[in-house]
This record gives C-alpha cells, structure tokens and sequence, in this order.
C-alpha cells in the first residue's frame, strides 16, 4: 500500500478530501519529528511505540576500497509493535 | 525523564493547529492507526510519506539454545513487523546531531571532528611506536640530568636509532671505559682509547651527538667537537714532540706515566690533565729545563687536585653526572691521546714512505707549536688554534702525518668526522705502487682514512682491487669525507 492508496483509504474512513487528510497527515507527523527526542516516546495502544534511539559512533569499512570510515553519532527513530499488533500478525 | 505520549496529546496539538475539534482530530488519528494496521495485514507493507515504511517480514524457523538450561529448543518461523523511516523523518529526527559528519580514518588517533556530546567509544589504533619511542628516550635522558641537549638528543636518537646498534657495541664497551677510566688511570688501557675516539670521531655527527649524550648527557653539543679537537689538537702536540727531541719526548713519556702514579686515583685525572698541553709547549722551548717545569706541574697541580678530589668524588661514582665527570673523561682521553699517538710517531708505525719529510713535519709542528704557546692553556682554543695550523699547512706530510697519527689512535679502525676532516689536500697527488703496497694504506696515507679505498678505485677505475701491480701509478685528488665509505 503506497502512500496514495493510504491516504485515500484514510480520507474514505474519516470523511474527508484527500487533500484535506494529506494535510492532516502532514502536520501530524510534523508534529511528532518536533515531540520526539531522546527522552520522549509515542506509544498507541494496539499498535506500538515510536522512540527515538541513540546509535553511537563506529567504524566501517568500505569493503571495496577497505577505506576506514569513522560515521558519527545519531538519533534515529524505531518503531516497536505491541503484542497485540504482533500477534495480529503471525 | 521518559515521557510517553499518547494519540491524545498529539490530537490536541492537531486540533489546535488545523482548527478542527478535538474529538475530530482524535478520531482522525485513530483511524490513521486503523487504516495502517489493515494494509499492513492486507499488503504487508505499508508505506507513508513523511513517516516511513511498514513492513511484514517472515523471519524462518531456527534453532536457539534456552540461556537458563542450555537445552536447545526451536523457534517457530513467525512475521515480525518492520518499520523504516524515511529520509525527511529521519533528518528531523536527527536535527541535533545533524552537523556531525563522518571521517575518513587514514591513520588519525584523533577526534577532533567529533563532538564531545558523543560517547568516547573511539578505538584508538596503535602507531605510537615512534612517538612512544621517543617519549621513553627523553625520560630516559632525563634520568641523567636535565640538559640543554635533551630536546636537541632526543630527535637525534630517533634519528640515530638504527646507528646506535652498530655503535652499540662500541657504545657499551666506551661506557665502562669511561666509568672506569678515572678509577683505573695507572692502567692507561690503549684498546679502549681507539673505541672511544671511533665514536667521538664518527662520520655521523648524530652518532656522536648520540654517543656523547649516551655517555655522557649534560654534555652541550660542542662538547664531543672540542673532544675530538682536543684530541687532534693532543696528536699534533704530540707528533712535534715526537720529532723534536727524543730526550725531551722520553721524559714527556715518563712524566705522563709517572703523572697518574704521582697524583692519586680518580678525581686527580682532571688536574693532570690541564697541565699536559703545557708539557709539550714547555720542553719545545726550554728542552733542558723540561725535567723541571714537568715535575713541578704535577706537584702545583697536587693541591688543586686535593680541592678537586672532594668535588669529584660523586663524579666518580656517578660518572655520567655533571660537567666534572665529562671534564674528566676528556682530559683522560687527551692524556691516552697523547702517549698513544707519541708511540706510534716514534715507532713510525705507519707511512714509511715519507720518512724524507719527517725535517718538514718537525718545522711546521714548531711553528704551530709556537703558534700554541702564544695562547692561554685553554683547550678550547688549543682546538681552535690546531684546527687554524691545520688548515694553513699546505704540505700534504703535515696533515697527513696529523692525519696518521689520528688515525692510529683507530688502529685498524677508521677516524672520520665532519668536525675534524683532514687538511683536503689542494693538489692532485701520485701515487707509483710499490712492492709491499696495498691500497688500504695508501687511503691512510693520502686520505687519513682507509675508507677511501672505493675511493681511489673509483677515480682510478681499478677494475680489480686486488689486482694491482708494482709501478702502477694511482691518482689521488682531493678527497671530501663524502667521498669516504662510511
């Protein structure tokens, strides 16, 4: 399901256009990149959690070069599917 | 702390910024969840702009041993959901580190471009060999004292490393020579004057900055050059003694060995020593009062040398430690220097051949004798003078009976240093071989040195060194050290 087919998908269950829910979409997800950081974590019940995880230095190697890279530090967002979702699923 | 937020915080937010009601928004969030889980459940993948991908992966069955019993046990092939954010989420997400960028290692230790906000996990690689090396020299010469010539050593013996292992031998056996030299003054032992000299005089003045430092390490770096001029400075002297008088040189010899029997062990060394340039100044002037100038030196210096037995009693034990000890092995040294280098003069140990211009080599050696009276007993300026004389005599046999006489101290081992080249000689010189010749004496006698063997067989173009036959005329221009095989 691409991005289209959800949107419409959503504009059809909430009754709305399907711009009006992209817009929706947008802010909310705009929303939640501003929320969450390295202390916060979003959390739906039935579905998961987003939260944010610190990824420390390393270093890689490219294995064509073998070029040694140091990559920095970063924050990076997961996602953890609740027991329900998962069960859902198997 | 850890804040978890729910559908509701966020749909307040939503309702605030679109202008629709709460209820609405909320609604609107849960059914976005909805709709997700269905095509999630539906299509297995789901995929938001802005947010990211959701994925249904099928993971296989595998095998897994239980942590507590150790037993093995199977885990059932299952679905787990994936999710991967995409570029615009991510970024956002990463906002405060975003002016992070990655490194290229090519050798770097550092992390300079690293913020501190990061964890210290860098592993640091290991190419401190040279810096280690180097930081364990200098603490190693701190040990000794704290001197002006350990920064300046301490490249030098980065530097001179690989050279001090074949010195190293030589190194070790100057170093008890040294330590034990002023203890054991009566014994005057000859072997260890040419090791010496072999590395105070080596090509590389690294070495001898090394060797120097090594053995002596609060010595400043003109300390080994005046050592070395010392010591030409003693040969020469001790050549013009040689050629001059015989009676007077018997009694210089006799003085010299009678000196250390005279003053007492160790510390006295020193003050026998500042009166040996004045022995052969003195018999070159006054050949019949030699006996007595000679004999009332030891004795004024007797009660100098009281004052100075206490001083250099700690020098003694520790005899790398202070300039006393340093004064005192040069002045054992020059005094070695100059017994070493009358016997071979008188017993023409080496170049036979210019036998005729032993009369030039005495006239010249008076004049640079007399040359040296003019001056205070100063070593350094002794050198000084020497290296002048040296360089003004334009006869080959001068410089090159210098040149012998230093080279004798060697032995069979070679004398080269940048601080106390020979005389170059201006003109080009011919050699005609003769029988009982070899070239390794003819490059001591026109070079000083038997390291311009490869010299003479280059500018000559021998094709075989060995090969070479009576009434063969070599021809031997002037040589720079450069030329020298180390």
């Amino acid at each position: 399901m691409n991005n289209k087919e959800f949107i419409a998908a959503l504009s059809q269950t909430a009754g709305l256009t399907a711009k009006e829910t992209q817009g929706y979409v947008n802010a909310f997800l705009d929303d939640i990149s501003d929320t969450l950081d390295d202390n916060t974590s979003f959390n739906v019940t039935g579905f998961g959690s987003l939260e944010v995880k610190k990824k420390m230095e390393r270093i890689t190697v490219n294995p064509q070069t073998k070029r040694r890279k140091l990559l920095p530090p970063k924050l990076s967002l997961a996602f953890k599917p609740s027991v329900i979702l998962k069960d859902k699923v198997k | 702390m850890k804040q978890k937020l729910q559908i509701q915080d966020f749909a307040d937010r939503l309702a605030q910024s679109q202008g629709i009601s709460k209820k609405n928004a909320e609604s609107f969030l849960r059914s976005f969840f909805q709709v997700l889980e269905k095509g999630l459940t539906t299509d297995k993948l789901v995929k938001i702009k802005g947010l990211g991908t959701f994925k249904l992966v099928s993971v296989s069955e595998r095998e897994s041993i239980n942590i507590n019993t150790g037993e093995r046990f199977q885990i059932i092939g299952h679905t787990k959901v994936s999710f991967t954010p995409d570029t615009a989420m991510k970024e956002k997400i990463n906002r405060p580190f975003a002016h992070f960028e990655s490194v290229d290692l090519s050798d770097d230790t550092t992390t300079e471009e690293l913020d501190a906000v990061a964890g210290p996990m860098e592993p640091e690689e290991d190419e401190m060999g040279l810096e280690e090396a180097l930081m364990e020299a200098e603490t190693d010469f701190q040990n000794y004292a704290a001197a002006p010539a350990v920064d300046a050593a301490a490249p030098a013996v980065a530097a001179a490393v690989p050279a001090v292992d074949t010195v190293a031998p030589a190194v070790d056996a100057a170093a008890p020579a040294s330590s034990s030299a002023p203890p054991t003054a009566n014994a005057l032992p000859e072997a260890e004057v040419p090791i010496r000299l072999e590395i105070e005089a080596d090509g590389a003045p690294v070495v001898a900055e090394q060797a120097a430092t090594d053995s002596l390490p609060p010595a400043p770096e003109p300390m080994p050059a005046i050592d070395v001029k010392r010591a030409q400075t003693a040969a020469q002297e001790a050549v013009s003694v040689a050629a001059d008088e015989k009676r007077t040189v018997a009694k210089l010899l006799q003085v010299g060995e009678s000196a250390p029997a005279v003053s007492p062990q160790g510390a006295r060394e020193e003050p026998v020593a500042p009166s040996r340039p004045q022995m052969p100044v003195t018999p070159a002037v006054t050949p019949q009062n030699a006996p007595s100038p000679l004999s009332q030196s030891p004795g004024t210096q007797s009660t100098q040398s009281v004052e100075e037995a206490t001083e250099e009693e700690p020098c003694v034990q520790c005899p790398f430690l202070g300039t006393w000890g340093v004064r005192l092995f040069l002045l054992v040294f020059f005094l070695l220097s100059v017994v070493t280098s009358y016997m071979l003069g008188y017993y023409r140990v080496l170049c036979p051949e210019t036998s005729p211009s032993a009369a030039t080599v005495s006239v010249a050696n008076t004049a640079a004798v007399a040359k040296v009276t003019a001056t205070p007993a100063s070593q350094e300026k002794l050198s000084a003078e020497a290296d002048s004389t040296a360089a003004k005599q334009d006869t080959a046999a001068v410089a090159h009976s210098a040149d012998s006489v230093a080279a004798s101290k060697a032995r069979s081992v070679p004398m080269q240093s940048g601080k106390v080249a020979p005389a170059p000689k201006p003109t080009v010189q011919y050699h005609t071989i003769v029988k009982g010749d070899n070239l390794t004496r003819i490059s001591r006698k026109y070079y000083g040195s038997d390291k311009y063997v490869r010299f003479i067989i280059k500018t000559n173009q021998l094709r075989d060194a060995d090969n070479i036959f009576v009434g063969l005329k070599l021809t031997l221009p002037p040589a720079t050290p450069q030329d020298a095989t180390p």
